[in-house]
Formats: structure tokens, sequence, C-alpha cells
């Protein structure tokens, strides 16, 4: 008898509970009522010393109880044969898995996985048909059973040759659910065309290391009499060896964004000395001296590297001293610090604490991403933000319009008549009409549109609560019907709060009060700087570009559709929606680094109907007799445990009649009865 | 003292009938044959008051005895307070329903009440019966009428409500509630702790109320001769314990010795009279000890264990 869950046999240790409730001589749950309880004291539960174990029949029956749920559980089976799914006078439909992802690139590993494509191929039964599909992140089959069916028998062992000289491993992810759904299409497929075969045999050729991905494998629905095979290759030299994995940029403290990498592997016996290397991507020029790293025996190691400010843009991180093959290496570009200009037009005065310009001034100090600079120092293309706070010059006015046009984000204060007409001007609509007012109660945010850039930071309704920021002094604005501004907000009285417009490539947006303390306590509250900073993060173009990443995620760098995508790790340039082109480096996905073994049962987790309970390390013979059955199929048919279950009620019943009956027959002769209130 | 009848000896064969009446009637019996003369008398006969003739009173009460020896006009108001007020005060809460027999305590003290609401009506006292838990619960008051001894029966009849003791707040009521000078029949187990109730009891003598109390346990409560190792729980509170009473015996019986002197002392240093009974004890015994107690005289039947416990 074999068990497929055997550690719940630690619960017979809950056999103990019975054998102390009988070792202890009173039965603690009667209950006797009295009336001067305060006058007595608490007795201890004795041992019974003249009979140690009280009704020990009953004791037996619990026990037994006990270790009956606890053996069902376990899920007992016993070894059985399947029974055989080939013949000689039928055909077999196998498929050949083969892994070409970039754990494959270790030393010998694709070598061996061919090696043994070849020898199932030779194993082959004339009469069998036999599919090809290798696989990475992505499945392509390489031979369909279509060709197979088509080709002479001695032309068939050529035909995978030829296939598979033209592979090679890749750079990319191993998605063994994907390659196994691209399997049972064809499984499907066959078995249409040629009316029914007697079962098909889907043969996995990779190294299944614990970085394969299985999660699609839980929803797949496999066809009767599908088996799989796992045929696990390794590498010929050691991989014992250590990986890097980008962590991403640490904390800039002022001398630059340190670079922060994992070096992990498998534990060294001895602490081990490495060093890592930053070098530059483009020219291969060692930048700085090596770090030395100590590796301590968890074989785990988190390291910061200081890179300063004058660093390359793009850096090569290398792990010296060590002999693996994979994941030595780490193409890393630095964050760029976005700039974005920032003006304040109208009334510059950013002294007065009355004024709203103060307040600007005050909450863009100090910002590292976007950074504020002044548009004398900016780059003549810097992505600008301007707010217009008082009353315009006519070249002033034509000078923020060519602005807004060319991409910059314009937002005007509008507290008067004058700035609502110049918010017309730059909308380029007429019919605006703007009227101050001074409503008899303050007014505030009646209706906001969270779904709305401006204010979705805010959607969350731990922020969404404007209850607090009263307006005294608003400006009635009065569109057009036909104004392409949008109404981000209204006050309670309905009237138009915060509009934006697209104008060119700029955006244009207009409060319907002024900033100053004195009209609002708006420039005072908590949502005014987080408000002002993702208008600022909007003028530079949206989030922070992805700088660092692995081939595996690679569709998420939104490349345009013709992009040549990179088919290995290096520092790229990439052209995404933005005009300028960007680089990004990319790595081996982490996954693929690592050496470890996937546990066998990882696979009848996942559903998967696995041939043989033990994964094939060596080229499998051609099964001659019926397959060993796997402890999954074998227990979920046998399904020992509903007898073991059935046993335990039943015991369970009689130990309840036998318990009623001790029960009854040990109460104290003549009861003193206690009658209750 | 005659003996009294057959089956007013055994308590449990006399609770086991059902009719307070028929009970009340049984335990007269063995009454009257122990008690000579009633020890209950008017107020008159302590607290006749005289005060000197003034003129406009009437004649009736000029006591001619007082002028032919002080050769004085006094007149004696003993006429509205020659019958005895009495109230019969029975506790009801949860841990009077104890008893370790076939019968709890409330039956025994029940019976007890309506004996001596019996007792007083039929020498044409005025007595009324009061039943108290956290307070006092039901209230017949003091009169002399007929039908009035069916309307106590009734009263003490009634199921107790199930609720604590709580005494000191339930004499504090009874004392509000008799505005005269009564006697108070106080039957109670007194097993709430003493200074939760000994101010009030003070209260009371010194409104100068004629309390008498009647305390009714049953043996098991004294020597803790019952039940077995178990979860003991208490009636009042809830409250658990698991008890071996083999273990707690002694202890029990050293703490509840305490208590009882304790109450014994309380009433005694209040000026009112205590006697303690066990439900264990022939009625008819019980009230006669009662009513021929003395202030400063205590008469308490033997415990089962030999020992006076007050």
């Amino acid at each position: 008898m074999s068990f497929l869950s055997p550690w719940f046999f630690a619960g017979l240790l809950l056999v103990a509970g019975p054998i102390i409730a009988h070792l202890i001589r009173r039965a603690t749950k009667d209950r006797i009522a009295f009336s001067a309880l305060r006058f007595l004291s608490p007795s201890t539960p004795r041992l019974d010393r003249r009979s140690r174990i009280q009704h020990p029949l009953l004791l037996a029956i619990r026990c037994l109880i006990i270790a009956l749920l606890v053996l069902a559980f376990a899920r007992p089976y016993w070894m059985q044969t399947a029974p055989p799914v080939e013949t000689d006078d039928q055909a077999r439909l196998v498929i050949t898995l083969l892994d070409r992802s970039a754990s494959m690139q270790q030393e010998g590993r694709w070598e061996n996985a061919v090696e043994r494509v070849e020898t199932i191929v030779e194993e082959l039964a004339p009469s069998d048909v036999f599919a090809l599909v290798a696989f990475d992140n992505v499945s392509e089959v390489l031979i369909t059973a279509e060709q197979w069916q088509q080709t002479l028998a001695p032309e068939r062992a050529g035909l995978v040759t030829a296939n598979l000289r033209g592979q090679s491993p890749t750079w990319q992810a191993t998605w063994v659910d994907n390659a196994v759904a691209r399997a049972l299409e064809t499984v499907r497929e066959v078995t249409e065309l040629l009316g029914g075969t007697s079962g098909a045999e889907l043969i996995i050729v990779s190294d299944l290391t614990t970085g394969t991905r299985l999660s699609g494998l839980a929803g797949l629905d496999w066809p009767a009499d599908t088996i799989v095979r796992l045929e696990t290759v390794e590498s010929v030299a050691d991989t014992e060896g250590f990986a890097l994995q980008w962590l991403g940029w640490g904390t800039d403290n002022g001398l630059g964004a340190p670079a922060r990498v994992r070096i992990s592997g498998a534990p060294p016996p001895t602490p081990q000395t490495l060093s890592l290397q930053l070098q530059d991507a483009n020219t291969n020029e060692p930048w700085g001296d090596p770090h030395e790293i100590v590796m301590s025996t968890s074989g785990t190691q988190l390291v910061s590297i200081p890179v300063s400010n004058d660093a390359p843009a793009a850096l090569q991180i290398d792990l010296l001293g060590d002999h693996s093959d994979l994941g030595r290496s780490l193409y890393v570009v630095r964050d760029l610090t976005r700039e974005v200009k920032f003006q304040i037009w109208g009334d510059p005065n950013v002294n007065d604490t009355r004024k709203a310009g103060f307040y600007l001034q005050s909450a863009t100090a100090g910002w590292r991403d976007p950074r504020v600079v002044n548009p004398a120092e900016a780059a003549p293309d810097s992505p600008a933000l301007h707010v217009v706070t008082g009353r315009l010059s006519a070249s002033e006015r034509t000078e923020l319009q060519q602005e807004l046009v060319t991409g910059a984000f314009v937002l005007v204060l509008a507290d008067s008549t004058e700035l609502v007409d110049l918010s017309a001007q730059l909308a380029e609509e007429t019919g605006w009409h703007g009227r101050p007012y001074q409503p008899a109660e303050p007014l505030l945010f009646g209706q906001i549109d969270f779904t709305h850039p401006l204010f979705a930071s805010f959607a969350d309704p731990r922020f969404s609560d404007f209850t607090r920021i009263r307006f005294t002094h608003p400006v009635e604005i009065t569109l057009p019907g036909d104004s392409a501004a949008v109404v981000v907000a209204r006050f309670d009285n309905q009237q138009p709060a915060v509009l934006e417009s697209t104008v060119g490539s700029g955006r244009l947006i207009v409060w319907a009060t002024g900033w100053s303390p004195q009209s609002s306590p708006w420039v005072l509250s908590t949502k005014f700087v987080p408000w002002l900073e993702t208008l600022a993060d909007r003028a530079t173009g949206g989030d922070r570009p992805v700088a660092v990443t692995d081939l595996s995620q690679i569709d998420r760098l939104d490349l345009p559709s013709d992009a040549v995508l990179p088919d290995a790790p290096g520092v790229f340039p990439v052209r995404g929606n933005n005009p300028t082109s960007r680089l990004v480096g990319l790595n081996v996905p982490p996954g693929e680094t690592q050496n470890t073994l996937l546990r066998w049962d990882a696979f009848e987790e996942v559903g998967m109907p696995l041939a043989n309970n033990v994964v094939a390390t060596s080229v499998l013979p051609r099964q001659s007799g019926p397959l060993p059955e796997s402890g999954l199929v074998s227990e979920s048919r046998q399904r020992a445990w509903r007898w073991f279950i059935l046993i335990a009620v039943g015991l369970l019943i009689i130990e309840g009649l036998l318990a009623t009956y001790f029960n009854r027959r040990s109460r104290p002769e003549p009861e003193l009865a206690a009658p209750t209130a | 003292m005659s003996d009294p009848p057959p089956i007013a000896a055994d308590p449990t064969a006399l609770l086991a009938v059902d009719d307070l009446e028929l009970r009340t009637k049984v335990v007269m019996e063995g009454v009257r044959s122990g008690l000579h003369r009633s020890p209950f008398s008017g107020f008159s006969a302590e607290f006749t008051e005289y005060r000197q003739y003034t003129p406009g009173d009437d004649l009736r009460y000029l006591d001619w005895r007082a002028y032919a020896r002080s050769d004085r006009y006094y007149l004696k108001k003993y006429e509205d307070e020659t019958n005895l007020r009495a109230l019969v005060i029975l506790d009801v809460s949860r841990s009077m329903s104890f008893g370790s027999g076939e019968h709890p305590k409330i039956e025994y003290a029940r019976t007890l009440a309506a004996t001596l609401a019996r007792f007083l009506h039929e020498q044409r006292d005025v007595v009324g019966a009061a039943l108290f838990d956290e307070r006092v619960e039901r209230v017949v008051p003091p009169r002399w009428r007929p039908g009035h001894l069916q309307h106590i029966y009734a009263t003490l009849t009634r199921e107790p409500s199930g609720r604590d003791t709580a005494l000191g707040p339930a004499l504090t009521e009874v004392a509000r509630l008799c505005r005269k000078r009564t006697l108070l029949l106080l039957i109670s187990d007194f097993l709430s702790p003493v200074e939760t109730w000994a101010k009030e009891l003070g209260e009371l003598t010194a409104a100068r109320h004629d309390v008498r109390a009647l305390q009714v346990l049953d043996p098991a409560e004294v020597d803790l001769n019952f039940g077995r190792a178990a979860i003991w729980q208490d009636l009042e509170d809830g409250a658990t314990h698991y008890v071996d009473p083999a273990q707690a015996r002694a202890g029990y019986q050293s703490r509840i010795q305490a208590h009882l002197e304790a109450v014994k002392n309380t009433f005694d240093h209040h000026g009112a009279l205590h006697h303690f009974t066990t439900t264990d004890q022939p009625m008819a015994d019980s009230l006669v000890q009662f009513l021929q107690a003395r202030r400063g005289q205590v008469s308490s039947p033997a415990t089962t264990d030999g020992k006076v416990p007050a």
C-alpha cells in the first residue's frame, strides 16, 4: 500500500487525546447546581489510581476512529499497472514538445534534448503518428502529423533531423502550459482526421527547472487516453552557479541611484567570494572597480552597487568568479531624469503668501521626477507646464499660445473676466463668458470626474473627500454649446469649476477661481501638491517608461507594431509612441537562470495525467509492456479512502451507543438531584 | 410539648402535599400543641403612651387606673394599636430553589411563611406577605378581613422569578413600604455576604420595626454531604468550579460556619431575632422554636453532624 499524502500520518498524534481523557477519573462535563458555591474552593481533577484506563473498549474504538480518519486523509492506494495503451496493430499518436527556451542555452542541454528527440523517433513503430512542437514562450509546430504521414517511413528520421538542425535555443521563457495546450489541439485535430487512435502520448523534452510556467495547465481539458511523459535533459557542465536578477534602481541619495541586484544560486558549502563589474554596455569598457561580494551559505545575496551620476546611461553588470552560463550579465539603463519647464505667468510674485505664486513655488521645490526647471535652463524640447495667475501682455499671450499648441500644459487660474477671456483665446474658442461673484455661502466641489486624469489619483474613497475645500470668490464661466472644453469638476451650484481643453498637442486647464488662500484653502490642503505633481507628470508624458526588463516582457514596452523585436539580451534603442527613441535594457527571463528541478508532483497538482510517477532522466526504451500507473491515477480510481471513512462512521455510531451505555451505568448511586432554578 | 401529627414530623412527607393551606393546617396543629401562649402581642403592651389630658380629648380613653394611682388624668391610646401588624417576607431568589432531597428549600420556607401568616391571622392580627429576590417582587399589605389569608396563600404559592438575591435593596424597599411599626418575619437562606445587607437591616431596626429572621438552609448546605466530583455551578451567578466534595468538604464547613456566625452576630448586633433551621427538621418544631425565641436567645436545631451552626 502506498499513500498519496503520507504527511497526514502526523494526525496519529491526536490519538493521545482520547487516551488522556480516559486517564482522567472524573468526567468533568457533569454539572451540579449549588446555592453556596462561593464557600467552595475548586478541586483539582485526579487521575484514577485504581484503574489507569476507564472503558478500554471505548478508548480502543475512539483511537481506531482517529486512525481510520488519518488513514483516509493519507489517501492510500495499491500500485497497479495501467491497462496497456498501445498495441502493435493500432496507430499511436506521439507528440514531442521540445523546449528551446533560454535555459536550454546551458552547455550541453540543447544537444542532449535533440538527441533525445531523435531517439524517441527511432523508437516509433511504422504505424505511429508523430508530431514535433518546439516551444519557449510561444509554441511552433515543426512537424505536423499530416506531414509525418505523408513522409515515407525511411525518410522520417531525416525529416526530424533536418528540422532540428535549423533550431537553436532562444532567450525566452519556458511556458510549458502554452505548448501542452497547442499539443492537445493537435491531438484533437489528428483524432478527428484519423478517426481515432489508441491514445496520444505527449513527451515533454525539457530541463524542467522551477522557472517553467505550469499555471495554465490547471484549466486544460485532457482528451481521454492521453498520457504525458516527462523527459528531463541535463547540462553536461556543472550548473551549480549563481545568477543575477535585476531588482531596480535604488533611491537617489544625491550621488546617483544605486543599482539593486540579487545574486542567487545553490547554497555554497562555504562562503564564496564573487565580484560584480560594471561596464559601458555600448563600448564594453569597464566602468569603475569591481565590487567584491562574499556569498553566504544561504545562496542568496542582495547587493546595492553605487552608480554615480556621471556613469554611462547603459550599463552591463557582470558577475565575475562564477562559471554559470546563464544570468551572469545584466543589461541595465539608468532612469533618465525627466524635466519639466515650469513658469508662472501674469503675477510672478513668489514671495507674497497671499498670492498663488508663493504656493506654486513652494509646492514644486525639490521635485525629483519630474524635476522642475527654469525655462531658461531647460532644453528647448523639454515638456512645459505654465501657470497663468494674472493678466498677460499681447506678446506674452502669443508666446503662451505658441507653447500650448506645441505640446505644453497651460493652467489658467481664472479669477477675473479678463482671465476667462484669455482662456477662451487660448482654447481658440469664442463665446466664453466669465463673471466673478460672491456666493452667500462658500461653494464646494459638487461634482468631480474621478475618471479624468486630473483627479484620477484621488479616486480612492480615502482621498476623495473635497468637502473641506471651499471657494468664496468663484467666477461663473459660461461656455458656448459647441465648446470642446470638458468640465472636469463643478461647484455645488453646478457652475463649472475645472475645465480642460485640448489645443494643438497641448492641454489647457482652467480653474474658475483664483488660488489665493483668501479665496480658497485649496493651496493649503493636502491635495494641492499631489494634484500639481500629477499635472506635471502628465505634462512630461505620463508614467516613467520602463528602462530595464526581460525578454518575456517585451510586449509591455508599448512598441509600435512594425518595430523589430530584439531576440537576445542587451541594450536596445526602442521607439514607443514618443518621437524620440530611448534605451531599454533587456535581460534573460529570471526563471530561466534557475537550475533547481521542478518537483514531479507539481505536474500532478495541475491535473496532468502522467504516465510515470518518476521523471525519466534517461532516454526511455520503447514501452513494450503496460506502463506503471501514476499514484494519483491509481488513488483516484481506487478511492480506498471512502471505505475508511465508512468504517469510521460505523465505529462512530457504535462509540456513541457504548458511551451512552457507560454513561448511564456509571451515574452515581442514589443520584442527588439538583433542581435548576 | 405534645407530639405533633405524624405527617408534621416528616417534612418530606408534608411537602408532598400540594395544597399549601392544607400543609399550614397540619403545621398549625403542631404549633398549637407546642405553644402555651402566643408569643406575639400588640404593641400596646410595650408602647402604650400616656399623655396628659387636655380639654377636648375623648373621655373614653381616660386611664382611670392611672388616675387612681397618680391623681392625674392620662389618656391611653392603645385601641388603634392593639392588633399586631405583621409582614411575612419570603426570599424567592434562585438560591432558594436548591434542595439536596426531593423538595427545594423554597417549599419548606413557603410552608413556614404560610403557617406564620395563618397563626397571626387566627389571633386576629393584621398580617401581610411579601416576596423578594433582587427587589420586593410582590406585596400583600397587612390586613385583617375575610379571604385575606387565601390572598396571602395565593401570593406565596407563586413560582419564584429566578433572579439573584439582593437582600440589602429588598430591605430598603420593605422599610419604604412599612411606614407603621411592623413585625417583620424574614425567611431566607441568608447566603449572601453579610456586608451587603447589614446596613439596611440596621435601618429597619432603627425604624423601630420588630425584625425576626428565620434562616432556612438545606442540610447539604451545612455539611456538604452531597453531590460528586463534577463541575459545580452557582445557582445565582452561574459561576462554575470543578469540585470534588470529598476534597472540598472540610474547607466548606469551616467557611459556612463562619458565615452563619456572622449572620447571627449581625442580627444580634442590630437587636433582631435570628433563628436557624434546616429543611430536614419538622416544620412545627422549627416554628415553635422560632416563635419561642427571645432577643438574645437563639434556639437552633442540631445539624446533621451534631454541631450547632449558630
